[in-house]
């Protein structure tokens, strides 16, 4: 059989007509991306609160940082207190759960397996209403603000780590754990030796999911917290209230910023966390 | 090394819901023995080699180890190396690691470790890659690793699941002989588990061929090949003709049974005269001549298909009655299809069965 040259039209032919879609497609993603954070800068270092052509600071003062510093970080360490909980709540309830839906059979494996998405499909706003029923004025009311903002951290981050963890177990030889047995491990020293090690990457980018997670909330803190607690969203939202839309955008870049470092830093840690 | 290691399995018994995988199994492996356990896809070979090393457990029945009760014991208080299809390396270990990994559960001093592991990666021929990845490797490099994981343990019984199904033909072939001398070599018990009819032969002391859950036969390759048990082994286990007769009578081990295409003599006995019977017939005990006898010895045919195998011919010849003999003649003169040909063949070759 004689085949003819290949021209490039041929080739591009039987393409999608994604090649000429996407510049465009990706140019504007990028701008909306990154058009905000910078008008937040610019918010947060201009003298005034009105912006030149929109995005540009007018005059450069950074009052805003040093004056409020003490509140920003106050703001950071009460998100701290509360996504670091949540994190490894989310890891030790997630871990037995993943494990479970992957590796056994058992009656309501399905309902399981499905109840486990639901916080992601609900409005953050509809589960923040009932928890704050729970815990405010429910049975949970003596475990106090923090607790129940943990908690519902917890409940809502879930998915964020099951789900990653659920694929990463998946891809595990099931023979693995069984080689290891016969080797003469016992069931938790099969499962630390042989899955948990091939699992660790999955497991740091269920931390930083449900991290950004839980610095993000909005809904669920500001129904469940009291007012000595004010996470970085809430800090950003009374600063607004407040009529400071400057003091806002500070506290904003600082939670971009931590935020951004956090998970960078995962980031680095899942590349680093396979090493075969 | 000499090994006191001795394998039983005691009338097993196992169900999955209505499905009895295994019939009231009852083997007896000998110490250094090369077991094989062969059948057709699903006929409970894995199941039971998987009760074998603790990891399913049997309904009913015993399982002995080395003299120990060994039935509900969990695979790590077993001293089972286990050898699976898929190799099941552990991909986050250098072939080093994996290979001690064992030994390092023992609590084995890390100079003996180190100089266990060299041991063992030598006798396999891997002693350049004990710092690699799994990954690393190709699938028969992989199945060595396995192997020497397994072995590094020194277990009292080695089982393996199929291990060579997923390799490419050729080196199926080198790592079975491989397999064996190893095997050899240490004197260590083994269970063998495939599907593969001329690898269990080309490797097994004995051979334990399996049916729905039910043992056939136990016996070595040339027991099997040549007097095998039953119609479903004379089937399974090789090539083999098997033909509709009807008993005539029998005198001592020969009997005589009708065919469509002429009365015949074979080794059998026990069957009521008037009885329908099978008859089993290799392709090579059948030999082949050109053009019709006038003797009246021999049956007459005609050839079907002929194709040419390299060492071998097959052909299939129809005889007077419209049945087919498959025949695998030596090499020669490739004989054309239409051909009109003669068989004859020994009656100590005919079994009549059933
Ligand atoms: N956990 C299980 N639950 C239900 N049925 C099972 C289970 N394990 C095996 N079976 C059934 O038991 C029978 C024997 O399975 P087994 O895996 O032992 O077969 P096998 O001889 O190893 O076949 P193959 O050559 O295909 O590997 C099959 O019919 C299988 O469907
Ligand atoms: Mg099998």
């Amino acid at each position: 059989m004689r085949r003819g040259p290949r021209t490039p039209s041929a080739i591009s032919s039987v393409l999608p007509p994604f090649r000429w879609i996407f510049p465009l497609t990706t140019l504007g993603l990028v701008l909306f991306i990154v058009i905000p954070p910078i008008t937040l800068l610019s918010l947060s270092v201009s003298e005034r609160f009105d912006l030149a052509y929109g995005i540009l600071p007018s005059g450069l003062s950074f009052e805003m940082y040093t004056q409020w510093g003490g509140r920003i970080l106050r703001s950071i360490r009460d998100s701290l207190f509360i996504a670091v909980p949540a994190v490894i709540l989310c890891l030790l309830i997630g871990l037995p759960v993943a494990y479970a839906l992957v590796r056994f059979k058992f009656a309501g494996r399905g309902i399981v397996s499905e109840l486990v998405n639901l916080p992601m499909v609900f409005p953050p706003i509809v589960l923040a209403f009932g928890l704050m029923s729970l815990f405010k004025l429910g049975p949970l009311a003596p475990l106090g603000a923090w607790t129940a903002i943990i908690l519902g951290h917890t409940v809502v981050s879930i998915p964020f780590m099951i789900r990653p963890l659920i694929s990463a177990l998946e891809q595990i030889d099931r023979s693995a754990e069984e080689a290891a047995r016969s080797l003469g491990a016992g069931p938790l020293g099969a499962f630390m030796t042989v899955v948990l090690p091939n699992i660790v990457p999955s497991i740091i980018t269920g931390m930083a999911l449900v991290f950004a997670r839980s610095i993000s909330d909005f809904e669920i803190t500001l129904l469940l917290t009291t007012p000595e607690i004010s996470t970085m969203p809430i800090a950003i939202y009374h600063a607004f209230e407040s009529g400071s839309t400057r003091l806002g955008a500070a506290v904003a870049m600082a939670t971009n910023l931590f935020a951004v470092g956090v998970i960078v830093i995962l980031e680095v840690l899942v590349r680093r966390a396979r090493w075969w | 090394m000499v090994n006191a290691a001795d394998l039983l399995v005691d009338r097993v018994t196992k169900t999955y819901g209505a499905n009895t995988v295994l019939d009231d199994i009852s083997i007896s492996v000998q110490p250094g023995e090369f077991m094989t356990f062969l059948g057709p896809s699903g006929c409970g070979k894995t199941t039971l080699l998987r009760m074998l090393g603790g990891f399913a457990e049997p309904d009913q029945g015993r399982i002995v180890i080395a003299g120990k009760d060994v039935t509900s014991l969990p695979p790590n208080r077993r001293d089972c190396g286990f050898v699976f299809q898929s190799y099941a390396l552990f991909p986050h270990m250098t072939v080093a690691a994996n290979v001690g990994y064992g030994l390092k559960l023992r609590k084995t001093p890390k100079a003996e470790l180190q100089k266990r592991v060299g041991e063992v990666l030598e006798i396999v021929g891997l002693s350049e890659f004990a710092g690699r990845y799994p990954r690393q490797m190709s699938g028969g490099q992989q199945q060595r690793v396995a192997i020497a994981r397994a072995i590094a343990i020194r277990p009292s019984v080695l089982l393996l699941d199929e291990p060579l199904s997923n390799l490419d033909a050729k080196l199926r072939e080198r790592i079975r002989f491989e397999l064996r001398d190893l095997q050899k070599q240490l004197g260590i018990t083994t269970v063998f588990v495939t599907h593969d009819q001329d690898e269990a032969m080309a490797v097994s002391d004995r051979i334990v061929v399996m049916s729905r859950g039910r043992l056939e036969q136990v016996g070595t390759p040339t027991e099997i090949y040549n007097a095998p048990a039953s119609l479903f082994v004379a089937d399974f286990v090789g090539i083999n003709n098997i033909l509709d007769g009807r008993m005539i009578d029998a005198t001592g081990t020969f009997a005589r049974a009708e065919t469509g295409f002429g009365a015949l003599e074979g080794i059998g006995a026990g069957q009521a005269p008037g009885s329908a019977v099978k008859i089993t017939l290799r392709p090579e005990s059948i030999v082949v001549a050109q053009g019709t006898s006038n003797d009246g010895a021999g049956f007459p045919g005609t050839i079907q298909m002929a194709a040419f195998l390299g060492s071998t011919a097959r052909y299939e010849i129809r005889l007077r009655d419209g049945s087919i003999l498959k025949v695998a003649a030596p090499r020669g003169a490739l004989l054309p299809p239409g051909s009109d040909v003669t068989c004859r063949w020994a009656p100590e070759d005919v079994r009549i069965v059933q």
